[in-house]
């Protein structure tokens, strides 16, 4: 009896080895896909952080991403006649996924900045935003100019324009950094900081994902900066770029943008 | 010897760093100069944060290794006396902690806890990391513990019973012994613990995983801040372990070694 049953035991390995095999090819499919020569590429992956909302979120129903940049995405992809797919990257690690080639392109809020030029290609800006403080609503009456902020704890978000602007221009505020939005969020209602300096939508729409959030935060009169948001590319992709720019360009004569920022945005 | 050919190669390469001599060179200024000010010092993200980052570092490790080893000691010994309600409760510590992912906890403890008492006290986030840290890491050290305390013969234990009250008996047979054996494994944890000190900027500790991610971030220097970063890491379980060797040598933990 013994020796029919230690046989079978041994059988399981290979068949577990084989089926995490298999399991690991399946997830590789996308690299595969983008080690192909750039002119018979059959889709671009896509990458964001679906923590932005408006811009980008997880839709808490149906657990699919939608957003501003997401709708903006695919019709771009339409018009432009290329084939996308979507992969979500926390932001602080999305600009390293770009360059290690994980992803093609990034769409995510990223603000066009001289310093990202030098390492990346952005399409055509598609949306103009400014840098803006949230704070609770109980608050907005406490602050009348930028210099009440002074002696206040104001959060940003790792590696974003906000937080290079407040080093920059406001460098003896009380800082804290997170790694994304709604850990900021999360602070600023429970009152360990008294600001969030984050992109205008979504200082302006955060309410979207949690009712509750709308009535709580509201952001302060303050335009901190004007910035345009582009589409992020590897340097050698002048034909995806290319892609993206013509299809921006169809999208923006089609108005479609406007509707959607209609439906998102205001 | 090993431990010296890694401290030298370590301390080689990030003097080669500081004098910029990297294969294919930079453009411009030596950027590693300012790293290392940024990674180690972290105030130019804000200059009101009060402590330079790679104190936050020491403090952060010294603050939770000292929970830690307390913690460990104390439920790693409850786990072996007779009384059940205490081995219980040692047991229960243990397994419900060890099975939680330290980020994990860190997120609980700040974002969670403060929902609970935050109107009665301030959880400050070093607090928080601390705390995390420290109740982590405890669980982890107190089985170390208690395998040491179990590697103590029982008939020892006995004889020394005849002679001393249980608190002599643990304190003056038991724990020497117990501590002499697990050097190696207390310290591998303390170096565990050093490297985990990188999640606290999770948050909002300015350490020096989180100065060197702020630096990174802003000026895509991807490549050159991580290899600062990991290299100072290197440096400083380094120090560690070298400490590790002088307790082993002054309380004898290898000499059983040479003897034998």
């Amino acid at each position: 009896m013994m020796t029919t049953k230690i046989p079978k035991c041994l059988l399981a390995i290979p068949c577990a080895l084989a089926l995490l095999l298999s399991a690991c090819g399946g997830g590789n499919s996308d690299h595969e896909e983008m080690r192909r020569a750039e002119d018979d590429r059959r889709y671009y992956v896509i990458g964001t952080n679906p923590n932005y909302p408006p811009m980008q979120m997880v839709d808490p129903d149906t657990g699919e991403m939608v957003g501003f940049e997401i709708d903006l995405m695919n019709a771009i992809a339409e018009a432009g006649g290329f084939e996308i797919r979507w992969r979500s990257v926390e932001w602080r690690g999305i600009f390293a996924a770009l360059d290690a080639g994980d992803i093609d392109a990034i769409i995510s809020a990223a603000t066009i900045t001289e310093e990202r030029r030098k390492r990346f290609d952005f399409s055509n800006p598609y949306f103009k935003i400014s840098q803006r403080v949230v704070v609770r609503r109980d608050d907005l009456g406490k602050v009348s100019e930028i210099s009440d902020l002074d002696d206040k704890t104001i959060g940003v978000q790792l590696a974003t324009t906000g937080q290079i602007l407040v080093e920059e221009q406001y460098p003896h505020w009380d800082v804290a950094t997170y790694n994304n939005a709604p850990l900021a969020f999360a602070d600023l209602r429970t009152g360990r900081i008294f600001g969030f300096m984050v992109d205008e939508p979504v200082a302006e729409e955060y309410g979207r994902v949690n009712p509750e959030a709308a009535e709580l935060f509201a952001p302060l009169p303050f335009i901190f900066s004007e910035e345009e948001y582009g589409i992020v590319v590897r340097k050698n992709q002048p034909r995806l770029l290319n892609m993206i720019n013509e299809g921006l360009r169809k999208v923006q004569e089609a108005g479609i943008d406007i509707d959607l920022q209609e439906k998102w945005i205001q | 010897m090993a431990w010296w050919a890694v401290l030298i190669l370590a301390l080689l390469t990030l003097g080669a760093l500081w004098l910029g001599l990297v294969p294919g060179g930079f453009e411009g200024e030596n950027p590693y100069r300012r790293i290392f000010r940024r990674i180690l010092d972290g105030r130019s993200a804000s200059q009101r944060i009060d402590r330079v980052a790679i104190l936050t570092s020491f403090m952060v490790v010294g603050a939770s290794l000292c929970i830690s080893l307390g913690l460990g000691i104390m439920v790693g010994s409850l786990q072996v006396v007779r009384n059940r309600v205490c081995r219980f409760l040692g047991a229960f510590y243990v397994e419900a902690v060890r099975g939680i992912p330290v980020y994990v906890m860190l997120l609980f403890v700040y974002f969670g806890v403060r929902n609970l008492v935050g109107d009665y006290v301030t959880l400050t986030p070093f607090f928080c990391a601390v705390a995390a840290l420290g109740v982590a890491y405890g669980a982890y050290m107190s089985e170390v513990v208690r395998a040491g305390i179990m590697s103590i013969p029982s008939e020892e234990i006995e004889a020394a019973s005849l002679e001393g009250t249980p608190v002599q008996v643990f304190g003056y047979i038991i724990l020497p012994q117990a501590l002499r054996t697990i050097l190696p494994a207390l310290a591998n944890e303390s170096i565990a613990l050093l490297k985990d000190s990188a999640l606290v900027g999770l948050i909002t500790v300015v350490e020096i995983t989180r100065a060197a991610e702020i630096h990174a971030g802003s000026t895509f220097q991807y490549l050159e801040t991580y290899a600062v970063l990991a290299m100072i890491y290197l440096v400083l379980s380094l120090i560690l372990s070298r400490f590790q060797r002088t307790l082993e040598r002054l309380y004898g933990g290898a000499r059983a070694f040479k003897e034998a």
